[in-house]
């Protein structure tokens, strides 16, 4: 009996370190990803992840060829390396399933220099309020199978003609998250 | 003026292209009225658009000689109005990549019509790019500075045949054809060995301009109206997305209503020119209510993105493109980059003189707006600048509250719209 409860324990040991591991290595890529878009400064995120970024203009962008293409006709600085020389298509979908996931950051421990704000207080403030206002969304990051890419969408609002959103694409290498790509998704 | 009941001619390139296709539903065909300087008149020619793919299949009031679409890939052939074909234009993708020219002339007019296939084609002219880089080295003191700058050209370069290289820069072939000279316009009827000749008018190239479709005829109205308006900066811009060189000689956008991610953008670009078109989204939720003034700052500000997109691309001096390198290097992103640049560096006051411009011709007072109403409006889209956040906090709310108001068309706080609705 004894040897059974050191099992389950053992198990739940594991799944709990791989839990944290999995959590930390999330709550490290949206931290480094808006440090990149903050600059140092003071920023507001919405407290829960984008989850309809993929569709532009009710197409859903978030394939393998589709992104490949803004890829391509993008900035120079970021055609290479190709994503469809990095990823299969088959690949490609189980990142991009991730980014459909909703995820809560309300608990999350940020710097002191991100703030979060609810969709309610955006939804309560005015026209006017909101064309001077401006705040970030993230997408929930999605990773490789095997863990050694990692992506996840920021984008900025910041009223009438002010915004920008770009999916950021990191390699884990040396045990540390190195940009490779900025896919340019949209600009305003 | 539609000739869908006439006789069509197919070319065997369109018909490996699409054999499925029902040439009534497929392939355009229109006279245009074309001025012949050799004979002091008007002479009528006939158009024919042949899609290249299903995706450039297009109906009668979607294409014509001034205005192919954007992507569009396909040919477009010139005959004179009794079937003498003079020239041809390819092209891909919304881009004219060749010019083809007939050899010689058949006197049967059936035979001229079956003959047309590229074997029978004297030759074919592509367009070539060329981008030149001149270097300059200026030495002072102990240093030296080494600018680069691309100069770019487009010339065509043509493969055998009695033409050869000697094509001026529109589609005449300067080809001379036996003409009846008891026909009408450029012809008539059959023709026979000792017909007078014939010279057909000279046919510029097809016209790729900024592909306004997409949006409605006020809008259209306000941005042609803009562009002629323009003097400095701008002016130059807008020639390079008017023109019909491949690019990078000339850049291409096209204008669309539509949803930007940023539900309060009244307008975005894609960051992806794809096919080399840039394309800009007009929220028409966002512009309702907005002045004519308001729509052409958001003109001026979404065309620089397309430039810089282009520039990016394809660079055409390093000072530009090694600039927003730098903006790269720091911000990363294209809206801080971008953004950034344009608030700190001339565009910022081109953008407010080029609106200046724009306020006098379409009969404003100037010096009733005063240029510090144009200053303020040039801020739009840059309240998140590095710059912007410097000024003081009372400049800051007079430049919000301007922006706002001619956005909306209502007051804020003490400012009052003075632009008049656009499009009411």
């Amino acid at each position: 009996m004894d040897i059974i409860k050191k099992l389950y324990f053992s198990i739940f040991l594991v799944m709990a370190v791989s839990c944290g591991s999995d959590r930390q290595r999330k709550m490290d890529l949206i931290l480094i990803t808006l440090e990149t878009a903050s600059r140092g400064k003071s920023i507001f995120l919405l407290d829960e992840s984008d989850t309809s970024w993929c569709w532009v203009m009710d197409e859903n962008i978030c394939t393998l060829n589709r992104l490949n293409t803004y890829q391509l006709h993008g900035n120079p600085r970021n055609r290479t390396p190709e994503l469809r020389e990095i990823f299969k298509a088959d690949e490609f979908d189980y990142i991009a399933d991730q980014f459909k996931k909703r995820v809560s950051f309300k608990e999350k421990n940020f710097t002191s220099n991100i703030q979060l704000i609810s969709q309610k207080e955006l939804d309560n403030k005015s026209d006017f309020e909101l064309s001077i206002f401006s705040y970030f969304t993230v997408s929930a990051p999605a990773f490789s199978e095997n863990g050694e890419y990692a992506f996840i969408y920021i984008s900025e609002f910041c009223g009438i003609e002010c915004g920008g959103g770009d999916l950021m694409i990191y390699k884990r290498e040396k045990e540390k998250w190195v940009r490779i790509l900025i896919l340019g998704i949209w600009l305003s | 003026m539609n000739l869908a009941n006439k006789e069509i001619v197919l070319t065997s390139e369109f018909t490996d292209n699409m054999p499925q296709a029902d040439p009534s539903k497929t392939v355009i065909q229109n006279i245009m009225f074309v001025e012949n300087r050799e004979n002091g008149r008007y002479d009528p020619v006939i158009a024919r658009y042949y899609p290249a793919d299903e995706y450039s299949v297009s109906g009668f009031h979607e294409i014509s000689y001034n205005k192919i679409g954007a992507g569009w890939s396909g040919t477009v052939d010139i005959w004179t109005y009794d079937e003498r074909y003079f020239v041809g234009f390819i092209i891909e993708d919304g881009q004219l990549t060749a010019t083809k020219h007939p050899e010689g002339y058949d006197f049967d007019q059936n035979a001229r019509k079956i003959g047309l296939n590229g074997e029978n084609l004297d030759t074919t002219c592509r367009h070539v790019v060329s981008i030149t880089t001149v270097v300059t080295i200026v030495s002072a003191g102990g240093g030296s500075h080494i600018s680069y700058e691309n100069e770019t050209s487009v010339h065509m370069v043509c493969s055998g045949g009695s033409l050869g290289n000697n094509l001026g820069s529109n589609g005449n072939t300067g080809t001379t054809y036996p003409f009846n000279s008891g026909g009408g316009g450029g012809g008539g009827g059959i023709s026979a060995p000792n017909e007078q000749p014939y010279t057909p008018p000279k046919v510029v190239r097809p016209d790729f301009q900024i592909d306004f479709r997409g949006i409605s005829d006020c809008h259209e109205k306000i941005i042609k109206d803009l562009i002629g308006s323009t003097q400095g900066e701008f002016r130059r811009i807008f020639q390079k997305f008017n023109g019909n060189q491949p690019v990078p000689a000339n850049y291409n956008v096209r204008l669309r209503y539509g949803s930007c991610s940023n539900a309060s953008a009244n307008a975005c670009t894609s960051p992806t020119l794809v096919n080399n078109w840039a394309t800009i989204t007009f929220n028409p939720n966002n512009l309702g209510n907005a002045t004519d003034l308001s729509f052409a700052r958001t003109v001026l500000h979404e065309m620089l993105h397309a430039y810089l997109l282009f520039e990016a691309a394809y660079p055409s001096n390093c000072d530009l493109n090694c600039l927003l390198n730098k903006y790269f290097d720091k911000y990363n992103t294209n809206n801080p980059s971008h953004h950034n640049l344009f608030a700190e560096t001339k565009f910022l006051n081109d953008i407010a003189v080029e609106l200046r411009n724009f306020a006098t011709s379409s009969g404003y007072n100037i010096k009733l707006l005063g240029n510090q109403y144009f200053k303020d409006m040039a801020w739009g889209g840059l309240t998140r600048t590095d710059v912007f956040n410097s000024l003081s906090t009372s400049d800051k709310t007079r430049i919000i509250n301007r922006l706002n108001a001619e956005n909306t068309g209502d007051p804020k706080g003490n400012i009052v719209p003075k632009g008049i609705k656009a499009c009411n």
